[in-house]
């Protein structure tokens, strides 16, 4: 069965299911959500207004029989953060679900015309609406919960906490977890408003009966999955007991400081003296020594990497899940806070709110920087998310983000691009993912340029990564491939196998090529992951955005980074010469 | 002369650690990185990155920074094997001039063990 697009349109209350056109039919998740999101939103258009959209879209592989790590969706639309398009990617169980339905793509759009809230729930035999009203103000842990009650089948939900019925420019956007918790977010961006701003509060889909996914060539996808899978056991990385399965993404902590390029308190300096304490590694030994919790969670079902956790309290109660290394470093280091507990409470607001971690610890260390609260007042952090949560004047400029709150308290010191706050790793220190962070189309981005190797995706010749004019190609390469792995479905963690083991990097190709019916290889992926940003790209140019917006906050420029002591120097040019093939 | 020494993973068991030990080590003048291995039972071979104040010393395979000279007052931070650091979060940080070296000898992208033909 041919997949289809589910256009829901909340000013009239109407769901219809459309033949995918040509000129998306190729495309899945990433591709697929920018696609749309740059055909069919006005570049210019307010994000919160009725002329923006919502487009969730599942991976090429999302929902095949066994292909492994392949459980992310896309959420695509026009940032409120940036002003720029947005591929926000969450694991969790909405893409499989989403997939089994034979459903490319949903496009929500429009705006209740009564001004009420609506529950959207999806399964085999249509699209219902249901009065929301009773679900408003409700975290998401409640939210998920009565869902389960609600529905059969153990649904996916996505959903938005009060942040995002705030229609807050750091709302994320939450889908539930195969235990029914509510920590997995496409959490950059402010997507959450854009779901607010339709007027749902909750998707539920139960994909019971649906007609599953075609497999085009399922000997070629068979093979690619094979291929995939054998790599992605064999890495160091993501193998079981790997750095990944045994202390999560939070086992970069430690090395990151010791590099010297860990924010902290507000991007001041690169190391944090209590780093070690808010690591991966004393996230496994609190697992340990408080017998509760977990590492080497899986954050969708068929994950195989499995680096998720679950935190205990001192008295072993769950408190969060999971605390991801931009977590602890956003709510930790940057803020002067070693407390892994109080990190993991903050983190539970965030995931109960609908808040981003990444964005809502710079926005807490931004207030710390204006005088608001010291640096490393803990307790002052965490009564800051109950204001959020009450929507107190001060609650909303901390819900809308680092740059708003830097204004409201007159810093100069503000790690942002184009509107987005910097993940964990400080480009003064570590001038490649700078590159990155300037020139993705998503504004200061980590997930925006995974390391590929050139020569195994048959792209350009050897370049010199010691030099700076080299940067620009690897960054271009490397958000190639990027947008192509968000595309698939499959975790961007694959990304670590396939760059070592060949055989990876042909089985991702062909298991993608093998449920499409595409003809590509591992020599392709480049080319079509261009493709992606040059829509990308497009879109923020109509939307106004030019070179000049490339550029990382002035104050880097000039601001010694200890223990390096070293400011970011790569020049302009050569960040302009990342999208100059655009139009070329 | 004293060192500042931490270890992550498998190794901070040879501090008394479980996943992270730090500790000073006394080291007679003119230590290199390899005495102190030694005393403190440090197989190079189970190491991955090795950073010397800040500086990134060694990686995975290579074992460059043996010879590397210490200081008092250095701080030395040793990764057990099973650390990955991803190279789109390493790019363009600051290497030592061996380590520098030895990778103009090798392939550029220089990533990880489990490459074939590192």
């Amino acid at each position: 069965m041919a997949r289809k697009i589910l256009r829901i349109n909340m000013t009239d209350l109407t769901a219809t299911y459309e033949d995918i056109p040509a000129k998306w039919a190729k495309w899945g998740g990433r591709g697929l959500t920018s696609s749309i999101v740059a055909d069919e939103v006005e570049p210019t258009c307010h994000p919160l207004g009725p002329s923006n959209k919502l487009v969730i879209a599942p991976g090429w592989v999302s929902g095949t029989p066994a292909a492994p790590s392949s459980g992310r969706t896309s959420f695509g639309g026009k940032s409120p953060l940036t002003g720029t398009i947005k591929e926000s990617n969450s694991g969790g169980l909405s893409s499989q679900k989403i997939a089994k339905l034979g459903i490319a793509a949903i496009i929500l759009e429009g705006q209740p015309k009564d001004g009420k809230w609506y529950t959207i729930f999806i399964d085999k035999d249509g699209v219902q609406f249901e009065d929301a009203s009773d679900l408003l103000g409700k975290g998401m842990e409640e939210v998920d919960r009565i869902m389960w009650e609600r529905y059969p089948h153990k649904p996916a939900v996505i959903g938005i906490g009060p942040v995002g019925e705030r229609k807050l420019s750091n709302a994320g956007i939450s889908v539930n977890d195969p235990e029914n918790n509510p920590g997995r977010y496409a959490g950059r961006g402010g997507l959450g408003a854009v779901m607010g701003a339709r007027g749902v509060k909750a998707i539920v889909v139960d994909d019971k009966g649906g007609p599953g996914v075609h497999i085009a060539n399922p000997d070629l996808f068979k093979q690619g999955r094979r291929k995939l899978t054998k790599a992605i056991q064999a890495h160091d990385l993501t193998k079981k007991n790997g750095g990944l399965n045994a202390y999560g993404t939070d086992v970069l902590m430690n090395i990151i400081n010791e590099a010297g390029g860990l924010p902290t308190r507000n991007f001041s300096s690169g190391q944090f003296e209590g780093a070690a304490k808010i690591s991966g590694e004393m996230i496994a030994e609190m697992v340990e020594k408080r017998k509760a919790g977990m590492t080497g969670h899986a954050c969708h079902p068929g994950c195989i990497i499995q680096c998720s956790n679950v935190y205990p309290g001192p008295d072993g109660e769950i408190i969060a899940s999971p605390i991801e290394y931009e977590t602890a470093m956003a709510l930790g280091s940057n803020c002067g806070i070693d407390d892994l507990d109080f990190v993991a409470q903050m983190t539970k607001y965030c995931n109960d709110l609908g808040l981003d971690t990444i964005e809502a610890g710079n926005t807490i260390a931004m207030a710390m920087e204006g005088g608001l609260l010291e640096f490393g007042d803990k307790e002052g952090a965490l009564a800051l998310f109950e204001e959020i949560a009450k929507g107190t004047p001060l609650g909303r400029i901390l819900g809308q983000g680092v740059e708003a709150t830097a204004k409201a308290f007159g810093v100069y010191r503000v790690p942002t691009v184009k509107g987005q706050s910097m993940p964990a790793y400080e480009p003064r220190a570590i001038k490649g993912i700078g590159v990155t962070y300037a020139t993705t189309t998503m504004g200061a981005d980590h997930t925006a340029g995974y390391t590929i190797a050139p020569e195994i995706a048959g792209v350009g010749g050897k370049v010199d990564p010691m030099s700076v004019e080299g940067k620009a190609d690897l960054s271009l390469t490397f958000q190639a491939a990027t947008a192509f792995i968000d595309s698939t479905g499959y975790c961007l963690f694959i990304a670590f196998p396939i760059l070592d083991i060949p055989e990876g990097w042909e089985g991702m190709a062909e298991s993608v090529a093998g449920v499409m019916g595409m003809d590509i290889s591992g020599a392709d992926v480049v080319a079509i992951g261009k493709e992606v940003l040059k829509i990308e790209r497009l879109f923020n140019e109509r939307a106004g955005f030019t070179k000049e917006d490339d550029r990382l906050p002035e104050f880097m420029r000039h601001e010694p980074l200890p223990p390096h002591n070293t400011v970011w120097d790569v020049p302009d040019e050569v960040l302009d010469q990342v999208y100059a093939w655009v139009h070329e | 002369m004293l060192v500042d020494v931490a270890l992550y993973g498998k190794l901070s068991r040879l501090l008394g650690g479980k996943f992270v030990a730090t500790e000073k080590i006394r080291l007679p003048e003119g230590a290199k990185i390899k005495d102190l291995y030694a005393q403190i039972g440090i197989v190079p071979e189970e190491t991955t990155y090795v950073f010397v104040n800040a500086v990134l010393s060694d990686m995975p395979g290579l074992n460059v920074a043996l010879e590397d000279d210490l200081h008092e007052g250095d701080h030395v931070g040793v990764f057990s094997q099973g650390y990955v650091w991803p190279y789109q979060y390493r790019d363009g940080s600051v290497f030592s001039e061996r380590l520098q070296a030895a990778l103009a000898e090798r392939d550029a992208l220089h990533h990880h063990l489990t490459r074939e033909q590192p």
